[in-house]
């Protein structure tokens, strides 16, 4: 089912939850909101499954309003940020109980909510658990049991709200793999909420990045990661350098750091975006720079080097072999030179002008 | 001069203390019925968010919890018949004011049950099609009813003892009962040994089948 929204607003209070929100989801597409806390992306969510209201805008599913139609009769399953298991019911009556409080005309048979119920936790791998209590699984067993009980109502669309937030990181990667694939094998619309980036760009189709209410960028995970719109966006998908730079000759230079090629016409100063892991690093007893820290974390070597510059402190990631391979040690003198840049128009505000990821020179 | 305990007095009277048994355990049951079964009503309407229902909810208990028992039961027993001209026994009068304290109490208990259950329960009740009474019957209550099980154990307990009170409008329970006996074979140390005896043996059984019930639903998560 494909879900459009047109100018949803929310405010509680003073405060606007969400502003003007413009946002169309394809049918049987996976789609990732990503944001900080109080971005908006979990009062979205909740719009869209009728627990919420909006102030105003319009929310279309599959052509037709929806704000006018109650949560139950939206075709709409939702999975909450901490599960919300009926604690006084078994695994399987918790599946089931969605069938079972449907009025009489539309309620299958018991044979039919347990033969549903029977393949809901097949699906979910939990067929052991049926006469369990929630107090009695773990955190990643909640996870499917939520997820099945979602699944129960047959809905044409599946919202997660958080769905991995309070689980370890293994089972993490575990579960949202496996959900995945679940998704594929099922081909429903799916919209979930995170804040943790990785998990947004390993998962979705496509990933909308919020802040303070508002849309920064809807895109691929590539293409978010490599043109990002926004400083927002930059710095929030993955840890980036941010180093004041002048502007010479339409040419951006940035003291201490060897930058790329970028044309930045019409400006005289402006913030230049560097990630840690597109900077290399060379001894150098001349350089400006020297080596602070180095911590070793698994397989990667983070350096933090300090600049004589307004620069102040980069950090690098290089991997491990390479910074063994090049005998760097704290306190040694080092050249960085940046293989890829990015600068924003109007001196990194955010005023959303694409990005020129530079080539190297 | 050693006192020598006799309880030879009571033993001939015993169908006295035990028709006061009886009577105090009738009291006891009415009143606890009928408080739990109106106290859900308020305590259910007081959750409900209406204020045209919630707040006369709210006075009513206020005025029940913040007044003594015993004045109720002398306002019911003495007052109310003057107000309406509807004159009642003493067990009537006391089995009302008891009732209407005892139901007071359990609203607050319900209201707190149901308030200390998540709001993500009742979301994932609306979720799935729920309205509000059939949440409340189906996933509110069933849960929040577990939690309340010891604060409704602590207020049956004080209302088997508070019965005691009905006495003062002559209801022949036990312990009025127990003042007569003590009156007429001037034996009160003996009368008043037997019949803390008593009301242990008529409220413990009930105390102990509120734990094996909280033990229970304990297991069940």
């Amino acid at each position: 089912m494909s879900i459009d929204i047109v100018g949803i607003a929310k405010n509680f209070g003073r405060f606007a939850a969400l502003d003007d929100i413009h946002l169309r989801v394809a049918d049987g597409e996976l789609l990732a909101l990503l944001g900080p806390s109080g971005s908006g992306k979990t009062t979205l969510l909740r719009i869209i499954a009728g627990l919420e209201w909006p102030d105003g805008g319009e929310l279309r599913m599959h052509g037709s309003n929806a704000l006018g139609v109650r949560a139950s009769e939206r075709g709409v399953g939702f999975v909450f940020q901490h599960y919300a298991l009926f604690r006084h019911m078994t695994v399987s009556d918790n599946v089931a109980f969605g069938l079972q409080v449907r009025p009489r005309a539309t309620r299958p048979g018991k044979a039919d909510i347990a033969a549903r119920v029977r393949e809901l936790l097949r699906l979910v791998q939990l067929e052991a658990l049926v006469d369990r209590y929630p107090d009695q699984l773990s955190g990643g067993q909640r996870q499917r049991v939520a997820l099945a009980r979602a699944l129960a109502v047959e809905p044409r669309v599946l919202l997660l709200d958080e769905p991995f937030g309070a689980l370890d990181a293994k089972v993490r990667k575990e579960l949202r793999r496996w959900l995945r694939r679940l998704h594929d094998e099922l081909g429903m619309t799916t919209i979930f909420v995170t804040h943790d980036q990785e998990e947004a760009l390993e998962l979705a189709d496509r990933v909308v990045v919020m802040s303070q209410g508002r849309i920064e960028q809807v895109g691929r995970p590539h293409e978010l990661y490599d043109q990002p719109a926004t400083p927002f966006v930059q710095r929030f998908l993955g840890s980036v350098n941010a180093l004041p730079g002048r502007v010479e000759a339409g040419r951006i230079i940035a003291e201490g750091i060897e930058l790329p090629r970028i044309a930045v016409p019409g400006e005289t100063e402006a913030t230049v975006f560097v990630r840690p892991q597109e900077i290399d690093v060379v001894p150098d007893a001349d350089a400006p720079g020297h080596i602070r820290f180095i911590w070793l974390v698994g397989p990667v070597a983070r350096l933090e080097v300090e600049l004589q510059s307004p620069a102040g402190i980069i950090e690098i990631e290089l991997p491990r072999e390479v910074a063994s391979a090049g005998r760097l040690a704290v306190g040694q003198r080092v050249r960085l030179t940046a293989r890829q840049a990015r600068v924003f128009g109007g001196q990194g505000g955010g005023a959303g002008r694409d990005p020129v990821p530079a080539p190297a020179a | 001069m050693i006192y020598q305990p006799d309880f030879s007095d009571i033993v001939l009277n015993i169908d006295l203390l035990a028709r006061g048994a009886w009577l105090t355990l009738a009291l006891w049951g009415l009143a606890l019925g009928f408080g739990l079964a109106a106290g859900l009503v308020l305590g259910v309407v007081r959750s409900a968010g209406n204020r045209w229902l919630s707040l006369p909810a709210a006075a009513y208990v206020e005025v029940f919890r913040n007044t003594p028992v015993l004045v109720q039961l002398v306002w019911f027993y003495f007052a109310f018949p003057v107000l309406t001209g509807w004159q009642m026994s003493g067990f009537a009068a006391a089995a009302l004011g008891l009732s209407l304290n005892t139901s007071a109490y359990c609203a607050e208990i319900f209201r707190g049950g149901i308030g200390s259950i998540a709001r993500g329960q009742w979301e994932a009740g609306r979720a799935l099609g729920m309205g509000y009474p059939a949440l409340m019957r189906r996933i509110v209550l069933p849960q929040a009813v577990r939690r309340m099980v010891p604060a409704f154990t602590n207020r049956g307990i004080e209302l088997g003892k508070m019965t005691a009170i009905a006495s003062v409008i002559s209801v022949h329970e036990l312990m009025y009962e127990a003042r007569q006996l003590s009156a007429t074979t001037f034996r009160p140390l003996e009368v008043f040994t037997v019949i803390a005896v008593l009301y242990f043996v008529v409220i413990y059984p009930g105390t102990w089948l509120s734990y094996r019930l909280e033990a229970r639903l304990a297991r069940r998560g």
